[in-house]
């Protein structure tokens, strides 16, 4: 089936949206200064992003589910479960409320948790694009759902154990670490944004434009998380998570959205499918009265041959 | 008029075409060019949409940039250093001045919390300090064994009459002063145990 280039409007008016949006949330930065933010702010936006990247990844793995015609989704799908998983943790060991569970002092190794579900993230972004690439291409991959499972628990093992040894270690002292990874993590999520742009999917699927809106975010959030701004620390991380928590809720509209389309394509097909069956009708009808007019003037002639031979005949 | 154009137009394509008309065929056809005329032409040209597209992307590049420098913060904090420095000169004065007296002067009132009416400091000058309390003991001039040479005000500070920072005792020999104008969500207080 041929695939149908969005509205050129439809795409601008799209990406005018997302910039609006990035636009807002930087303007946003710039009166932070004066804002007082609500007791336990992090905590809650944190836990919110959890519970909204299980959303996500559940609601991708419906979409594959329904029609599995790209392991895209199945990737995003494992990939948020694992996240989600990965920032409630992260809540879970810096909240004093479980201190009890764990030898190390709530709050210490808050920066290393947090950069792990977010390399984590990055990761799996890259890698979906990585199968979009694949995928468009029509190349035979060689990865099925099994592997792509088996890949995700890899990373997502690695990560956790990073999370494990990092708590049990008291190797934790160096914040220079933070900034490295973060800024590999920065790095790969630049990719994936150029990747996905320019792969041009967007033209075609509003899902990849509601995944480069995460992406976009996701960037922006890093770049909070990064000490490169000046700005005080406890208002980077607020705006930090918050950038990470719209990032979660654009991709999850992306999926809805995805799901959605899938069932509006349906019901095109269907009314398609009536139509072309309702013109096979009416088309076999004509052909039939075709054929009964004809039949009807062959008589005609024949009778007409028949008289006219009896009347030779007869004289 | 139009309508009539393109009934005739049809009739002509149909006839071009050799099918006959109202047939199944005839159908598909008429689908066709429905689907002919409502495409749209593309626009290949630069549109105001566009035009909006690249200037939001360079505001949001501009505002990064803008964060990265963030001059506003650096002027808040300039501010914020040069008031904790202010506030630690009065509070210095006024420890030196009930060091040499032995005593605390009536006019600091009395009050847990620093920022409260009454509790502001007045300029020292040709100032009212109606409902302000009134240091000029500490200057130069009302103290012969040297104090500051005049009050400082607060950067932020609009008010004709007083300083912009605040003082009070809590009774027990503890002497707070504090700087309420302080931006960005910092807390410049400072006390100290005279006796």
């Amino acid at each position: 089936m041929e695939r149908v280039k969005l509205d050129r409007t439809h795409i601008g008016l799209q990406f005018l949206m997302m910039l609006i949006s990035l636009l807002s949330f930087l303007v946003l930065a710039c009166f932070v200064g004066e804002i007082v933010w609500i007791k336990d702010f992090q905590y809650f936006v944190i836990l919110l992003s959890g519970v909204f990247a299980i959303f996500a990844g559940l609601i991708a793995m419906l979409r594959y589910y329904t029609q599995k015609e790209s392991l895209t989704f199945l990737l995003l799908g494992v990939g948020f479960l694992a996240v989600g998983v990965l920032d409630v943790v992260q809540l879970i060991i810096d909240i004093g409320d479980f201190k009890n569970l764990f030898t190390y002092t709530p709050g210490e190794i808050y920066p290393f948790s947090s950069i792990l579900s977010r390399a984590f993230l990055s990761l799996i972004l890259f890698f979906s694009w990585v199968f979009r690439k694949k995928d468009s291409k029509k190349e035979k991959s060689k990865w099925n759902e099994k592997k792509i499972m088996l890949f995700v628990a890899g990373i997502f093992v690695l990560f956790s154990g990073i999370i494990a040894s990092l708590v049990l270690s008291n190797v934790i002292e160096d914040s220079l670490w933070v900034v490295f990874a973060g800024i590999i993590t920065f790095m790969f999520l630049l990719l994936s944004f150029i990747g996905y742009m320019f792969q041009k999917e967007w033209q075609y699927d509003n899902f990849h434009f509601w995944l480069i809106f995460a992406i976009s975010f996701l960037l922006l959030s890093q770049i909070f998380f990064l000490p490169f701004l000046n700005l005080e620390y406890y208002n980077m991380m607020n705006l930090s998570i918050w950038a990470k928590f719209f990032a979660y809720v654009a991709l999850l509209v992306g999926f809805l959205n995805s799901i959605y389309e899938l069932y509006q394509k349906e019901v095109l097909i269907q009314k398609e499918l009536e139509k072309k069956n309702k013109l096979l009708d009416e088309t076999k009808k004509k052909v039939e009265e075709a054929y009964l007019v004809i039949r009807k003037e062959k008589w005609d002639l024949v009778r007409g041959e028949k008289k006219t031979s009896k009347k030779r005949k007869k004289k | 008029m139009v309508g009539t154009f393109f009934t005739l137009m049809y009739y002509i394509d149909m006839q071009e075409a050799g099918i006959a008309p109202n047939s199944g065929i005839d159908l598909l056809y008429k689908e066709q060019l429905q689907q002919k005329k409502e495409e749209k032409p593309v626009n290949k040209g630069f549109s105001i949409l566009d035009f909006l597209v690249i200037l939001s992307a360079f505001f949001v590049i501009g505002f990064l940039g803008y964060l990265v420098l963030n001059p506003e913060k650096q002027g808040a904090d300039e501010r914020n250093v040069h008031r904790s420095a202010d506030v630690a000169s009065i509070l210095t004065a006024v420890s030196n001045y009930i060091d040499l007296k032995g005593e605390i002067p009536s006019n600091i009132p009395i009050n847990s919390n620093c920022v409260s009416v009454g509790n502001e400091i007045c300029k020292i000058g040709p100032y009212d300090c109606k409902g302000l309390v009134d240091l000029s003991f500490l200057t130069s001039n009302g103290n012969s064994n040297g104090g500051v040479i005049s009050l400082p005000t607060d950067p932020s500070s609009k008010s004709i009459n007083g300083s912009g920072y605040y003082i009070s005792q809590d009774g027990q020999g503890n002497i707070t002063i504090c700087a309420p104008y302080a931006e960005r969500n910092v807390d410049i207080s400072f006390s100290k145990f005279v006796f």
